[in-house]
C-alpha cells in the first residue's frame, strides 16, 4: 500500500505592508534574515528611528488628547518640558523590546540627556512635532489604526493558501475634523492644493477620511525609484484595507510625512543635491534654496554621516516642509492597480517559501536587489555574492 | 433578510466546506457527526463544553459554530473571541474561518438580488483569533491609557538570562546554600548546591511562573511554608526575594514576559479600562483547554461573564487525555471540572458534547490509542467522567498493521530503523504480516512522497548525554546521513548552542578576537563548568584558524591588536552582532542552511537580551591600539556575562516555533509536545531505546517513584491558591501525565505507526534482572491489578525485516 504524502495545512499567509512587502521589495534575501529569521541588524539606525518615531507620535497624541498640564500650554511644545518625558518613554519602551538606538542618535549620553547633547533623532522628533503635530493631531479621529484583510493569491498550485492575510498600521482624519478645522491648518492647507482631493472634500454629502502615515527617512527620488512607487502602493493598500474594514469610509488620500526632510542629516542632503542635479525629484528647491544646496561644498562620503546634522540654516523652512509632505491622490483605478501589484509580491514571497521548504536551502530561493545604500547598511553584505560596493572583506572593528 | 436561515447557513456550509450539516444532506458520506452538528447547531447563548479526541474534527466544528453564529445569529466578528494553544493552531482556524466565510459571502452575494448591505460588509479579518497571549497583547495596546506600558512579552529563555543577571547575580540570596536546598525539596537537580547561575535562573523563573499562574498568594505563602527554620523553608524566602528584586527591575523597565502579560491582561480586564471591549464580546471559544492554567481560567471566565451578560456564551474544547503542559502551570483538572466550575462561579450551565469519532488514523492505530488510555484504572478516575471510547471514524481505511522494531541495542536500532527509513524515502518497499498471516508492501507516494511524510517522536531529542555520550537521535541521524543516498535529518534542538560546532566557532573567534590572551575571562567568577566551555570554544577557534583562511587570520589579529582597518574618530562602540555577522562569512554553513539559520537566531537572541540589561547593553568598546583601556575591557567582561555565560549554560535555547520552515527532504525529529496538535503519514515513536542499558536514571520520564518538580511544587504552592482543586496524589499525576504524553504520541499517526525501542521494553525486565516497566509500552502502576502486556499483542514486528 502506497502512503498518503503528508497533506499540507491551508493556512492563510499574513503579511504587513512595512514588515514584509516593503522589506521583500528592498531585498529579498535581506527580508529572509531580518524579517523572517529575526536576525536584528547590528546598527539599526533606521529600524530604531522608524519605531521610535511613530512610538513617539503615538504617545503625544494620547498625551495631548489626555489634556492636562501642559499640553494645554499651547504649541509650540518645549523640548525640556513637553518632549523629553515623551523621548524618554519611548526610549525605554524600545529598549524593553531590544531595541537599542546606535550612539548619538538620540542623545550623546544616554543616563543625561541636555539640551545641547541631543542627538539627530530628538532633532527630528521636535520638528515633527512642532511642525506637523501641531496641525496633525485636531484633525486625528482614530490613531495607530490597525487595519487587516484578506485578498486572493495569485493562482499557483504549489501554494500553501488561495489567500492571504495584509495589515497596516495608520492614523485617520476624519472629515469631521477636516471640516472644523481653521483654514489656517497646515495640512488642511496642503491637502485643498490638490485639486482631485479638493473636489473630494467638497462633495458636502459624502463624509470621507485621510490616512496618515509616518516615515522615518527622507524623500526618495520621483523619478527612478522603486521605493517611491512602493510607498504610493501602500498608501492605496492602506486605503482598500480600510473600506474594507468599514464600508462607510471613502479614503480620499494619503499623506506621506518624511520627517528627515525636516531635519536632514548630512547623508540626506548629499542624496538631495543629487536628486536636484539629476532632476529626479518631485520637490525642487527655489532659486535661493537652490543656491544655498548646491553651492555648498562637496566633502568625501564618511562613515556615519547619516547621524551628523547637515547644514541647513540657508534652507528655507517653506522648502523643508514641501519636501516633508506627500500626498497620495487615491482612485478606483490607483487603488486597483496597487493592491494588484502587491498581490503579486506576495505570490513571489509565497513560491520562495515553498521553494525553501522543498530545497532547505535559505539563499537560493530568495531574490536579491543589489542596491547602494541597501547593501552598505546591511549586515550580510560580506558572503552575498550579488552585493555592490566597496569593502568585501570585513573591516575592524 | 440580514441573516441566513439555519438550512440555507448548511447548504453553503456543504458547498464551501463540504460538509452536510442538516437533515437534508447530513446523509451524504462525508457529513458530519451528531456531535459536531451539536456544536454548530448550538444556540447563541448556549455554553458549550466539547470533549474532543484526536482527530475528530473539532476544528472544522469550532469554525463553522463561528461561521453559523455570524450568518444565522447575526453576530458581528468583532464580537468573537477565538483562543488556540499555539499561533499556529490559531492561524489553521483563522485560514479556515476567512476561508469559507468569504466563500459563502461569495455564494449568498451571487445568490441574492439585491444583496442585504450587511452581507456586503461582513469582515472575517475582524475576529479576535489568536493565542491568549497575542490577543490579551493585542487589546492592551488597543485600550492602552496615555503612558501606559506596550507590553511585549520575551521568551523564556531571554527571561531566564535576565533573571540570571538582574535576579540571581546581584543578590546575595539568590546564591545562598540555604536556596539550593530548597530547590533541591523541589526536585530541581543542584549538583549537590553546585548548581551554577544558569540553573538558578532557570529554576526561579519557572518557579515564578508557577506562582503567577496558580495566583498564589505570597504573603501567605512566606507566613505559611517560608516561616520556619529549616533549610527549605529558609530558601523558599530566599527564592522569593530575589524573585521580587528580579522583579522589581523588570517593571521598572517595563519588561514583561507571558505570565506577567497575562496578569496585567487580567488586571486590566478588571480595572474598567476595557469595558468598552467587554461590552462587545458575545461569543468566547477555547481550544485546548486542557492545558489551561489558573490564571487563564480566571480571564476566560471574566470573558465568559461579559459574554454571558450580552446574551452570548463560551464554549470551550479540549481533551483532558492530550493535556501535556502541566510543566508550564497548565493544570488539566480545570478541564476536567469545567461544568462545575463555570456553574459555581460564573452561574453558567455548559452542555457537554463529546467528539470521538476519529478520522485521522487507520482502525488499528484507533484501536491501539484508545485501548493504551483505557487500559490503566487509576488513571480512569482522573478521566472527564463518562468519556467514551475513542472509535474509528471510517474517513482512513488504511489496513496496515502496528509495526514494532525492538532491538538488543541503541546502535542496532538506530541500524535497522535508518534501513527502513531509507528503504521507504528512496522508493523501495518494506513488506510485513499482520497478526492473521496477510502480507502488507509499504511504500512512500510514487510522486510527492518523501522524508517530510516521516516524524520521528522522543520525549526528548537531544542527540547526547550530559556526560557527552551518543543517544538514540544521535545514532538515527548518523546511521541516516551515512546511508547511500543520505537522508538528511532536521532536528534544530538536538544538542544545546554550545555544542555545535559552527555556534562553537562562531562564539570561540569572536572570545579571541575580544580577548586575546583570556586574561579578561580569567576575572570573571561565572564558575568552572562555563569557564570550561568558554575555554572550549577558544580551542576550537584556535585550531580553525590554523587550518582557516589567511584573511580570516588578518581579520583576528587586527581585532586583537584592536588595529582598526577603517577610519575611526578615537574611542568606537561596536555592537557585538556586528563583530558576530562579521565572523559569519568564514562560517559558511550559517549562511544557507535552515538549522544553522536557527542557531544564528538563537545567538543574536543572547545578544538583543543584554541590550534589555544595564551595563553595556551588548556594545563593546574599541580603543584604538589598546588593549589596556580600562572602559574597554568591562564591556567585554560585560560580554562574557550577559551573553557568552548565558549559552554556555544552556540558557539560552532554540525556538521550537521553527515550522513554517520545515524542510520536505528531511526526516523531521520532534520531541511528542513539538508534535502536539500535527499529524504524519508515518509516525515513529520512541517508546523505549534506552531500556536496555540501564541508563535510564529518571524513573519520572518511563514509571515514576515519586511526584515530579511540578507535582511538588504543585503541592507546595496550591494550598495559597484559590484554585481549589482534589488531592489526586503527586506520583498518581506523574503517572496520569506519562499516560498522556504517550497517548498524544500514538494518535498522530495517520497511516502507520512504528513504536521502536529496546527488545527490554517487551519483557519489562532487563538481563541485569533491574526492573524495566515503562507507560509508554503499556505498564500499569503498580497500584492497579496485574495485567498482560497489552500493547504488543497485534503487533507486527520489523526485526530485521527482509
Amino acid at each position: 500500500m502506497s502512503i498518503r504524502p503528508h497533506g499540507v495545512e491551508r493556512i492563510i499567509p499574513e503579511y504587513s505592508l512595512t514588515g514584509d512587502l516593503l522589506a521583500f521589495l528592498k531585498c529579498g534575501r535581506q527580508y529572509r534574515l531580518y524579517n523572517k529569521a529575526g536576525l536584528p541588524p547590528s546598527v539599526p539606525v533606521q529600524q530604531w528611528f522608524g519605531e521610535f518615531i511613530h512610538g513617539l507620535m503615538e504617545e503625544a497624541f494620547a498625551q495631548w488628547r489626555a489634556g492636562g498640564a501642559p499640553w494645554n500650554g499651547g504649541w509650540p511644545w518645549a523640548w525640556a518640558t513637553h518632549i523629553r518625558p515623551i523621548e524618554e518613554t519611548v526610549y525605554r519602551r524600545l529598549l524593553s523590546h531590544g531595541l537599542r538606538p546606535p550612539p548619538r542618535l538620540l542623545y550623546l549620553d544616554y543616563d543625561n540627556p541636555t539640551e545641547n547633547g541631543r542627538g539627530i533623532a530628538s532633532r527630528r522628533a521636535e520638528a515633527a512635532l512642532n511642525t506637523w503635530g501641531v496641525h496633525l493631531f485636531p484633525l486625528v479621529a482614530e490613531a495607530e489604526l490597525r487595519l487587516m484583510g484578506s485578498r486572493e493569491l495569485p493562482p499557483n498550485a504549489q501554494m500553501r493558501a488561495v489567500r492571504y492575510s495584509v495589515t497596516g498600521i495608520v492614523d485617520v482624519l476624519s472629515s469631521v475634523q477636516l471640516h472644523r478645522a481653521p483654514p489656517s491648518n497646515a495640512i488642511l492647507h496642503r491637502l485643498r492644493q490638490s485639486p482631485v482631493v479638493r473636489a473630494e472634500m467638497e462633495r458636502s454629502d459624502a463624509p470621507f477620511e485621510i490616512i496618515v502615515d509616518y516615515k522615518g527617512m527622507r524623500r526618495p527620488p520621483s523619478l527612478r525609484s522603486d521605493t517611491w512607487l512602493h510607498q504610493a502602493w501602500q498608501i492605496q493598500t492602506y486605503a482598500w484595507l480600510r473600506h474594507r474594514q468599514n464600508p462607510d469610509a471613502r479614503v480620499i488620500a494619503g499623506v506621506l510625512l518624511y520627517l528627515n526632510e525636516l531635519y536632514p542629516s548630512q547623508t540626506d542632503l548629499r542624496d538631495l543635491r543629487s536628486d536636484v542635479r539629476a532632476q529626479t525629484t518631485d520637490v525642487m528647491p527655489a532659486p535661493a534654496d537652490r543656491a544655498f544646496l548646491l553651492g555648498e561644498r562637496e566633502s568625501a562620503e564618511q562613515e556615519g554621516e547619516e547621524l551628523e546634522t547637515g547644514h541647513t540654516r540657508g534652507l528655507s523652512k517653506l522648502f523643508l516642509e514641501d519636501r516633508s509632505f506627500r500626498l497620495v491622490e487615491i482612485t478606483p483605478s490607483s487603488l486597483d492597480e496597487a493592491t494588484g501589484r502587491f498581490d503579486r509580491v506576495v505570490g513571489d514571497i509565497e513560491v520562495a517559501v515553498q521553494a525553501e521548504i522543498t530545497q532547505g536551502s535559505t539563499r537560493a530561493p530568495w531574490p536579491t536587489q543589489p542596491e547602494q545604500r541597501t547593501c552598505t547598511a546591511c549586515d550580510f553584505k560580506y558572503h552575498c555574492p550579488d552585493a555592490t560596493g566597496r569593502n568585501r572583506l570585513p573591516q575592524v572593528p | 433578510m440580514t441573516t441566513l436561515t439555519w438550512e440555507d447557513f448548511c447548504d453553503h456550509a456543504m458547498a464551501v466546506a463540504r460538509v452536510p450539516l442538516s437533515a437534508r444532506n447530513v446523509e451524504r458520506a462525508g457529513g458530519l457527526n451528531d456531535g459536531q452538528v451539536g456544536i454548530v447547531s448550538a444556540a447563541v447563548d448556549r455554553s458549550l463544553f466539547v470533549i474532543a479526541g484526536p482527530g475528530s474534527g473539532k476544528t472544522t466544528a469550532s469554525a463553522l459554530r463561528i461561521l453559523k453564529l455570524i450568518y444565522v445569529d447575526g453576530l458581528d466578528p468583532l464580537e468573537i473571541v477565538a483562543t488556540t494553544f499555539t499561533r499556529r493552531a490559531a492561524a489553521v482556524l483563522r485560514s479556515r474561518i476567512i476561508e469559507w466565510g468569504e466563500n459563502i459571502r461569495a455564494r449568498v452575494l451571487r445568490s441574492r438580488r439585491p444583496a442585504s448591505p450587511r452581507f456586503e460588509r461582513l469582515d472575517f479579518n475582524q475576529l479576535r483569533v489568536g493565542t491568549i497571549d497575542s490577543i490579551a497583547q493585542d487589546l492592551l495596546n488597543e485600550f492602552r491609557a496615555a503612558g501606559a506600558p506596550r507590553p511585549t512579552p520575551v521568551d523564556t529563555h531571554v527571561f531566564a538570562a535576565l533573571m540570571m543577571a538582574e535576579g540571581v547575580r546581584p543578590t546575595p540570596a539568590a546564591r545562598s546554600r540555604r536556596l539550593c536546598a530548597f530547590l533541591e525539596s523541589l526536585g530541581f537537580n543542584t549538583y549537590g548546591g553546585m548548581l551554577g547561575l544558569g540553573g538558578r535562573a532557570a529554576a526561579l523563573v519557572e518557579i515564578r511562573e508557577r506562582l503567577i499562574n496558580d495566583r498564589v498568594d505570597r504573603a501567605a505563602l512566606l507566613a505559611g511554608a517560608g516561616s520556619g527554620a529549616s533549610d527549605v523553608s529558609v530558601g523558599l524566602s530566599r527564592a522569593l526575594e530575589a524573585i521580587e528584586t528580579f522583579e522589581a527591575v523588570m517593571r521598572e523597565r517595563e519588561i514583561f514576559d507571558f505570565a506577567g502579560l497575562n496578569e496585567y491582561f487580567l488586571q486590566a480586564l478588571g480595572s474598567g479600562r476595557m469595558n468598552d471591549f467587554l461590552a462587545t464580546v458575545r461569543f468566547v471559544l477555547v481550544d485546548e483547554y486542557q492545558d489551561t492554567n489558573y490564571l487563564q481560567e480566571s480571564i476566560y471566565f471574566a470573558l465568559a461573564a461579559a459574554a454571558r451578560d450580552n446574551g452570548g456564551s463560551i464554549c470551550v474544547v479540549g481533551d483532558d487525555d492530550q493535556s501535556l503542559y502541566r510543566f508550564r502551570g497548565a493544570t488539566v483538572e480545570l478541564f476536567a471540572g469545567f461544568r462545575e466550575r463555570a456553574r459555581d462561579r460564573m452561574r453558567i450551565e455548559a452542555t457537554e458534547i463529546a467528539l470521538n469519532l476519529n478520522y485521522r488514523s487507520t482502525r488499528n492505530i484507533v484501536n491501539l490509542v484508545d485501548s493504551f488510555v483505557r487500559s490503566d484504572v487509576i488513571f480512569q478516575q482522573a478521566r472527564v467522567t463518562g468519556k467514551p471510547a475513542l472509535l474509528h471514524g471510517s474517513a482512513n481505511e488504511g489496513e496496515l498493521p502496528l509495526v514494532g522494531m525492538f532491538e538488543d541495542g541503541e546502535q542496532v536500532l538506530a541500524q535497522e530503523l535508518a534501513g527502513l527509513i531509507g528503504r521507504l524515502v528512496n522508493g523501495g518497499r518494506i513488506r510485513i504480516a499482520d497478526a492473521e498471516g496477510r502480507r502488507h508492501a509499504i511504500a512512500l507516494d510514487a510522486e510527492r512522497g518523501s522524508a517530510g511524510d516521516i516524524a520521528i517522536l522522543f520525549d526528548s531529542t537531544s542527540e547526547y548525554r550530559a556526560s557527552g555520550t551518543e543517544r538514540f537521535p544521535r545514532l538515527l541521524r548518523d546511521e541516516l546521513e551515512a546511508l547511500d543516498p543520505p537522508i538528511g535529518v532536521f532536528n534544530p534542538r538536538g544538542q544545546p548552542l554550545k555544542r555545535q560546532a559552527a555556534v562553537r566557532r562562531l562564539l570561540g573567534l569572536a572570545l579571541l578576537c575580544l580577548d586575546p590572551d583570556a586574561s579578561i575571562l580569567a576575572l570573571q567568577r561565572v564558575g568552572d563548568p562555563v569557564l570550561r566551555e568558554l575555554r572550549g570554544w577558544r580551542d576550537d577557534a584556535n585550531d580553525f584558524l590554523m587550518s582557516g583562511p589567511a584573511n580570516l587570520s588578518r581579520f583576528v589579529d587586527n581585532w586583537q591588536r584592536r588595529r582598526a582597518t577603517r577610519p575611526l574618530r578615537g574611542n568606537t562602540n561596536v555592537s557585538l552582532s556586528d563583530l558576530l555577522y562579521k565572523l559569519v562569512t568564514w562560517i559558511p554553513a550559517f549562511q544557507d542552511d535552515v538549522e544553522h539559520l536557527a542557531w544564528l537566531e538563537a545567538v543574536m537572541r543572547a545578544v538583543s537580551a543584554a541590550s534589555l540589561l544595564r551595563g553595556f547593553r551588548g556594545e563593546l568598546i574599541f580603543a584604538p591600539g589598546s588593549l589596556t583601556d580600562e572602559l574597554a575591557r568591562r564591556s567585554v567582561a560585560d560580554a562574557i556575562w550577559r551573553v557568552f555565560a548565558p549559552i554556555a549554560d544552556d540558557v539560552i535555547e532554540v525556538e521550537e516555533d521553527l515550522l513554517e520552515t520545515l524542510p520536505r527532504n528531511r526526516v523531521n525529529f520532534m520531541t511528542i509536545h513539538q508534535a502536539k496538535g500535527l499529524e504524519f503519514p508515518v509516525t515513529v515513536v520512541d517508546v523505549g531505546s534506552e531500556l536496555g542499558d540501564g541508563r535510564v536514571s529518571k524513573p519520572f520520564k518511563r514509571y515514576p517513584t515519586d511526584p515530579d518538580r511540578v507535582h511538588r511544587m504543585e503541592d507546595l504552592f496550591r494550598p495559597y491558591s484559590q484554585i481549589d482543586l482534589g488531592n489526586r496524589t503527586g506520583r498518581d499525576r506523574a503517572f496520569d501525565d506519562l499516560t498522556r504524553k504517550y497517548f498524544v504520541a500514538f494518535s498522530r499517526a495517520q497511516d502507520l505507526l512504528i513504536l521502536v525501542g529496546h527488545s527490554v521494553a517487551t519483557t519489562g525486565v532487563s538481563r541485569s534482572r533491574r526492573s524495566m516497566e515503562s507507560v509508554a509500552t503499556g505498564w500499569r502502576r503498580p497500584s492497579c491489578a496485574p495485567a498482560d502486556l497489552w500493547p504488543w499483542r497485534g503487533l507486527s514486528f520489523l526485526r530485521r525485516f527482509p
